[in-house]
This record gives C-alpha cells, sequence and structure tokens, in this order.
C-alpha cells in the first residue's frame, strides 16, 4: 500500500502533465498527410479498376470455357451417337432385330402365300366342283339331245 | 463533432481538415512521447491520421472518438518501433533494482521541469519501457491490453513499467541536479 502510493503520485504527475499538452504540428505535415490521402485515394481506385480487370477477365474466361464445355459436349454427343449407330450392327448377337424384322416380315409373307395358295385351292375346288355340276349338266344334255335324235331319225316312227 | 465524423465518414475534405485541427495537437503530443525523436514522432503522426480516415467508418460511439484515436496512434507507434528495431517486448528485461524511492515529493522535484524535457527524458527510455509506461501510466491502459496489444505477458508488462518509472526518477534527478547543482 505504502508502495502504491507514490507510484500513483508518479503516475498521476506524468497524467496531469500531458492531459492538456499539445504541440502545434507544422503545415507540412498536414499537406504530406493530404497529398497521401490523395495518393491513397489513386491507388485505391487503381486497385479498384484492376480488380474490376481482374474479375471482367476471370468471367469472361469462365464463360468462354462454358460455351467450349458446352459445345465439346454437343460434339462429343453427336459423334457418340454416330459411333454407336454404326457399332449397332456388328455388335449385336446372330438374330438382330433387324433380322428378326426380316423374319417377321417373310413370315407374315409366308403366312401371306400359304393363305394364297390355299385360297387358290379352294377356288380350284370350287371351280372344279363347278366345272363337275356343269359337266354333269352338259352330260344331261347331251343324253337328251342324243334321245332327241334318235327318236327323230329315219326308220324311227313315232306311235 | 458527430457533423463532423460524418462528413469523414462521407469522405468530406473540410470535415477531415477539421478533425485533424481539433486532434492534430493533442496527437502530436502523443507521438512525440512515444517516439525517439522528432522525425519518428511526424512518422507515427502521419501514419495515424491516415488509419484514422481509414477506419472512421467502423467507429460507432462519437463519444469514445478521443480515445479510439489515442489507440491508433498508439498502435501506429509499436508498429514503427517494430518495424525500426525487429524487436519484442519479451526479452531483455533489466530490472533495475529497487522501486521508486517513496519519500520523494514529487510535486516539488518536478514541477519546475519543463513539459518538454520531460518528453526528452521519456524519450530517452529504451523503446519497450517507453511505450509501456505511456499506455500505462499516462493513457491509462491497464497491464491486459497492453500485454493483449503488445503479445507479451502481463508480468513483463509489469516489469517493463517497473523499470521504466525508476530510470525516470533517477533520469530526472541528474536532470535537476545537473541543471540546479
Amino acid at each position: 500500500m505504502n508502495k502504491s502510493i507514490p507510484k500513483r503520485h508518479f503516475d498521476n504527475f506524468f497524467k496531469d502533465r500531458y492531459k492538456k499538452h499539445t504541440i502545434s504540428p507544422e503545415k507540412e505535415l498536414w499537406e504530406k498527410i493530404n497529398s497521401r490521402m490523395n495518393n491513397k485515394k489513386i491507388i485505391f481506385s487503381l486497385k479498384k479498376i484492376q480488380q474490376l480487370r481482374i474479375a471482367v477477365s476471370v468471367l469472361a474466361f469462365a464463360l468462354i470455357g462454358t460455351i467450349t464445355l458446352i459445345v465439346t459436349d454437343t460434339i462429343k454427343q453427336k459423334n457418340t451417337t454416330i459411333d454407336l449407330q454404326e457399332q449397332s450392327i456388328p455388335d449385336l448377337p446372330a438374330e438382330s432385330i433387324s433380322e428378326k424384322h426380316l423374319n417377321s416380315v417373310s413370315k407374315v409373307d409366308l403366312s401371306n402365300q400359304e393363305q394364297e395358295e390355299e385360297d387358290i385351292l379352294e377356288a380350284d375346288n370350287y371351280i372344279d366342283d363347278t366345272n363337275d355340276t356343269n359337266s354333269l349338266e352338259i352330260i344331261l344334255y347331251q343324253e337328251t339331245d342324243n334321245y332327241i335324235e334318235k327318236n327323230n331319225s329315219p326308220g324311227v316312227t313315232s306311235k | 463533432m458527430k457533423k463532423i465524423i460524418a462528413g469523414c465518414k462521407k469522405g468530406n475534405a473540410k470535415s477531415k481538415k477539421d478533425l485533424y485541427d481539433r486532434f492534430a495537437p493533442l496527437m502530436l503530443s502523443l507521438c512525440y512521447r512515444y517516439a525517439k525523436n522528432k522525425p519518428d514522432a511526424e512518422d507515427i503522426f502521419q501514419e495515424g491520421f491516415l488509419k484514422v480516415y481509414e477506419n472512421i467508418s467502423q467507429l460507432r460511439k462519437p463519444e469514445v472518438l478521443e480515445w479510439w484515436m489515442k489507440k491508433i496512434f498508439v498502435n501506429e507507434a509499436f508498429k514503427l518501433y517494430k518495424k525500426k528495431t525487429r524487436l519484442y517486448l519479451v526479452d531483455d528485461i533489466t530490472l533495475l533494482g529497487n522501486s521508486i524511492n517513496d519519500n520523494i515529493s514529487y510535486n516539488n522535484i518536478f514541477s519546475n521541469i519543463e513539459t518538454d524535457e520531460l518528453t526528452r527524458i521519456i524519450q530517452n527510455l529504451p523503446d519497450r519501457m517507453r511505450i509501456v509506461f505511456n499506455m500505462y501510466s499516462i493513457e491509462g491502459f491497464s497491464h491486459k491490453e497492453i500485454a493483449d496489444m503488445l503479445e507479451i505477458s502481463v508480468g513483463t508488462s509489469k516489469s517493463h513499467l517497473h523499470d521504466a518509472r525508476k530510470k525516470l526518477q533517477d533520469n530526472i534527478i541528474i536532470k535537476k541536479i545537473n541543471l540546479y547543482g
């Protein structure tokens, strides 16, 4: 406690001395500060412009990159489609879709042909049947004619 | 004052000049106490004001402006000495033996010493002692605040203060003897 009092007195002495102590600055000091402030402003503006430039270039690069990527992707996709189209035939198993398609088409054709043949046969049979009936009719007519001729021949008298 | 601060925040040149006119003499006195010589004091002074204008937008309470400015100037002083001497305030603690003389009546002995002379005595203190003494005894920072600002321990700050007081007292007495016999 005894020691702290003189310390406090000592500190207070300095504190009081410097509480309102002032030193008038030379005029040059303000000019120096002012010019440095203006320089800082210019440097700050230049820095801002530089930052802006960097930002714009980064954006431009990013945009170019994106466009390039999109274009590359599109080209790649196109190439892949073409490749797939080219590779699909050898890659597929022996009975490919196209072959299947062809088979089905040929099957359809065959079935149609068979059907046609059947139809023709049926038609023939019908014709044959019809022909048979006609021939019978013809025979009957012929026989009738023969009988009439027989009866009308000379030497045969009618009763 | 609020008007000046608001103007400074907007970057108004007149407000900046007004702030300078209002605080420059007080801050220059502070700079002289923290510096070793006039050129150093003026360097701290310029850097301090530039920092003030740069950061005034961060000041929330206008009533603490003086305290806030003092802190900036002290920080600039410390930065200058850190740069110049590349010394941190942790090592080379020289204890100067006994504490200051309890029986001295300070007002009687020091009263007739001019403040400018007192400033020169403070300037002759080693860098670390000078900074800690100014911060604690005159500006009123706590040892914790000093320790945080200067990146030293509280104990180191106390040691520097003790040494500074002793050295100042000795130098003042020597000066007195030289002046008045």
